[in-house]
């Protein structure tokens, strides 16, 4: 039972750092390398502010979401001017600079040490600490982030944000502001991000620069190519995929000094057939109205 | 006046790493248009397989079996670079830019997962000889770290040769300018893909192999080295080989210069400071012609 | 040339090169309220660029852009567009994604539902004006696209496309519309439903700025004409005085039409 709900908060935690970036890769177009670093940011905020400043859990958890929002808006901001390949390795860039401040802002962080006894979370006086009561409360944010992502999705903010994605130029001279719908995409998948790592930290109890790195950004966006661009329930599906992976991994006996490399190498071919033969992903883009009325053409 | 040679001659040996590093990558980019991130790891690749060929002999190596490991690690080096550009590559050709990033971020990853799994997570270098450095005016040089110096010149003199003087240097140099041009005018663009990824992917192999002799060499550095190549060459100029020089050499003094004014702390995030600053605020870097990224359509 | 007031548009003395290539070497000309203003010439003339300077997408090396008297050079294209200038492409650039439909009401002004806020905490019937859906009705029977509104815009032949494009144009409530080169490769049977769209609105109102190679189609629809050679304009007129014009027609008309 216990491997049963580590398996399910993984999957929770993953699938919600999922469909941010599921929003703004997938709806958005954009390839936004520092969503790994902002669910640092998100999980360094909330962590420091409960251990350190006694803030209630909520306010904290919360206010991690919201200082990774406020990253992300900044990053874009900063960014999003740059063309699409660029715009990748740029916040590339962040993302190695936000890794680095991680571990070197010893005063704050502990660096690369890390911060032990992280406590459980407490709603409403409750103490949150078996995994199933974990799970219960991750589970709430991920149906919250995902029926805000879907809901966006199929709105006429949605709408534009696609029409931007296919087609900037086009989208310009119809009036639509590209700059600020991306910036609006990065900042509230940005909150989902910080909330995500923010869940993971209490959930693990431990937070350290490491966990928020390359390999967990690579791991996500494979998810959510997987998955399927665009397509909210690929990212839990690509979700599902890999921690079921990683699970699969080390039940098949896998020397443990292996696992990590053997799921990298898999991730990485998964990744390459994707792109060479499905680019867009498993399931696809849902459209935004329901299909031709019955007596319609096509 | 020690303290600024130090960091010059400092600046200069990792300065050779980084251009041998960028100067490959810019010759890919040049020809395919394409940000070969696996670039490091077939440095690294060629690395290993060196390590593993001295390791035969055992004990300390000698100019002989660096040599011969060297050889090993370039043959391995060119045959894992040019499968790249079969399998991931070639069929992505005409694909957006994005999707190619993408396949060269997991062509990189895979490469790097699999030296971990193969040659192990810790940190190796060369087993050559504890090294007297030379007082140069106060400051230090070990004879390897000429002999990086060294390597380094003699490979961009024939660089330059083969690219401005010979016949395939000016294919080269053709598809470079135009592919479809270059091939309308009966020039094996194919072919000459394959050679340049043969040539880059030797050039990485011995940065890869010189890095382990002066510094170290780790499966997790081929990232962070074709990082540093790539940001050299958008310091230097994308698409300019002396561009992609001149940038690495700047941006190896960068680092020693930001190093020492930081106690070495922030050494390993200037390069992406440096690239992040180059992206934003003039992409085409300092050498380098414009995009003609303001002509928008 | 103008016709009481302020003319619409008034281009004044722009210029723009590309490396050493001078594309526009000053070019000037005002757009009055209410007309169809073609804007001919070779290719390699400049009309592109100077259509891009004017919209927005290209900056201009030197010279000004007004807009009802107000200047909007160096403005971004989307502003300009939200200004009231809007601009098609020659080649339609359908939104892949999107029916017919949608890609009209994508484009109509002031949309609660274009907030994150107003798509996430308003009720779904309140993301579009109901003012946009009627408009949207209007321009589907318009340009007889009504039959097709639920279709992918990637199924739409190249024809109906430009149609398409030409509506969505309109459902950014421009007072002027600049079409680049509208008729390029339409069948007859669309290219006549093009034409009488354009005059329909016309009579609504909209000002045109029409850069086409089509002679007969131009010649016919416009008010006014501006040719351009190299860069420079060389005539300006009605399309008969432009048509008489003895350089025009050693530059342009009197040569086998190019493409």
């Amino acid at each position: 039972m216990s491997v049963f709900l580590h398996f399910l908060n993984t999957v929770l935690i993953f699938a919600l750092l999922a469909t941010g970036l599921n929003l703004v890769a997938g709806t958005g177009g954009m390839l936004n390398l520092s969503h790994a670093a902002l669910a640092g940011v998100g999980a360094y905020t909330a962590v420091l502010l409960v251990m350190k400043a006694q803030w209630p859990w909520l306010a904290a958890f919360l206010a991690g979401g919201l200082l990774a929002a406020i990253t992300g808006l900044v990053i874009g901001a900063v960014t999003l001017r740059l063309r699409g390949d660029y715009f990748a390795l740029a916040t590339l860039g962040f993302g190695v600079v936000a890794h680095a401040l991680f571990n070197n802002w010893i005063s704050l962080t502990r660096g690369p040490m890390g911060i032990p006894g992280v406590p459980a979370p407490s709603l409403l006086g409750l103490t949150l600490r078996s995994p199933a009561a974990q799970a219960a409360y991750i589970a709430v944010v991920l149906a919250l982030a995902f029926l805000t992502a879907r809901r966006l999705a199929r709105s006429p903010w949605g709408r534009a944000l696609r029409a931007i994605r296919d087609d900037q130029f086009a989208a310009l001279a119809l009036g639509k502001p590209a700059l600020r719908f991306k910036v609006e995409a990065i900042t509230i998948a940005g909150f989902f991000a910080g909330l995500a790592g923010a869940a993971q930290g209490f959930y693990i109890r431990f937070i350290d620069p490491q966990q928020f790195g390359l390999n967990l950004m690579i791991s996500i966006l494979v998810a959510v190519l997987f998955g399927g661009l665009g397509n909210y329930w690929g990212s839990l599906l690509g979700a599902l995929m890999y921690v079921g992976l990683q699970h699969a991994l080390s039940y098949i006996g896998l020397p443990p000094h292996l696992v990590g490399s053997g799921q990298q190498a898999i991730l990485s071919v998964i990744l390459l057939l994707l792109m060479i033969f499905r680019p867009k992903g498993l399931l696809p883009e849902p459209p935004l109205t329901r299909p031709a009325k019955a007596g319609e053409a096509g | 006046m020690d303290v600024a040679l130090q960091i010059v001659i400092n600046s200069l040996v990792a300065g050779s790493l980084y251009s041998l590093a960028a100067a490959g990558f810019t010759l890919i980019f040049g020809v395919l248009r394409v940000a070969h991130f696996a670039h490091g790891d077939v440095a690294m690749v060629g690395a290993y397989v060196a390590l593993a060929v001295v390791a035969l002999w055992g004990g300390q190596a000698s100019v002989g079996t660096m040599a011969v490991g060297l050889g090993a690690g370039i043959v391995a080096s060119m045959a894992v670079g040019v499968l790249v550009e079969r399998w991931t590559y070639r069929p992505l050709r005409g694909a957006p830019a994005m999707q190619i990033l993408i396949a060269a971020i997991a062509v990189a990853r895979l490469l790097q997962s699999i030296l971990q799994m193969t040659a192990g997570s810790s940190i190796q270098m060369f087993p050559i000889a504890q090294q007297a450095p030379l007082v140069i005016g106060g400051a230090r040089i070990t004879p390897v770290q000429l002999t990086v110096l060294g390597v380094s010149a003699l490979l961009f003199t024939g660089l330059y040769f083969l690219i401005n003087r010979t016949h395939l240097g000016a294919q080269i140099r053709a598809v470079a300018d135009n592919p479809a041009l270059a091939r309308v005018q009966g020039i094996p663009v194919e072919r000459v893909t394959m050679v340049v990824f043969a040539c880059s992917s030797a050039l990485a192999a011995v940065a890869g192999v010189l890095q382990g002799l002066v510094i170290n060499i780790h499966p997790a550095m081929g990232f962070v080295l074709v990082l540093k190549a790539f940001a050299a060459v958008v310091l230097g100029g994308l698409g300019s080989i002396p561009g992609a020089i001149i940038g690495a050499f700047a941006l190896g003094l960068f680092e020693n210069v930001g190093a020492w004014y930081t106690s070495g702390i922030w050494k390993e995030p200037i390069a992406y400071l440096v690239l992040l600053l180059m992206l934003l605020i003039k992409p085409s870097g300092l050498l380098g012609r414009s995009t003609g990224e303001e002509v928008k359509l | 040339m103008t016709e009481g007031g302020r003319p619409l548009l008034e281009v004044d003395q722009v210029k723009k090169a590309f490396g050493g290539l001078q594309a526009l070497q000053g070019v000037s000309f005002t757009v009055p309220r209410g007309a169809i203003f073609g804007l001919i010439g070779p290719n390699g003339s400049g009309k592109s660029t100077l259509f891009n300077i004017i919209s927005g997408f290209y900056k201009a090396d030197g010279g000004r852009v007004l807009l009802e008297g107000r200047p909007i050079h160096g403005l971004a294209p989307d502003v300009v567009a939200r200004l009231g200038l809007v601009r098609t492409f020659q080649l339609a650039r359908p939104m892949k994604s999107l029916t017919v439909y949608e890609n009209l009401l994508l484009a109509a002004r002031r949309q609660p539902g274009e907030t994150p806020w107003g798509a996430l905490f308003l009720p779904q019937s309140r993301w579009t004006p109901p003012a946009a859906a009627a408009r949207a009705e209007e321009l589907l029977a318009l340009t007889g696209l009504d039959r097709v509104r639920h279709q992918s815009t990637a199924q739409l032949s190249f024809g109906q496309q430009k149609l398409l494009a030409l509506a969505a144009a309109v459902m950014v409530e421009p007072v002027i519309l600049l079409l680049d080169e509208p008729m390029a490769g339409v069948n007859p049977t669309l290219a006549r439903r093009l034409r009488e769209t354009i005059l329909t609105l016309r009579e609504q109102g909209l000002t045109f700025l029409i850069v086409e190679h089509d002679m007969e189609f131009i010649m016919g629809i416009s008010d006014y004409i501006c040719v351009l050679d190299h860069g420079v304009k060389i005539a300006e007129g009605t399309p008969v005085e432009v048509q008489q014009n003895q350089q025009v027609i050693d530059a342009y008309l009197g040569r086998a039409e190019i493409g």
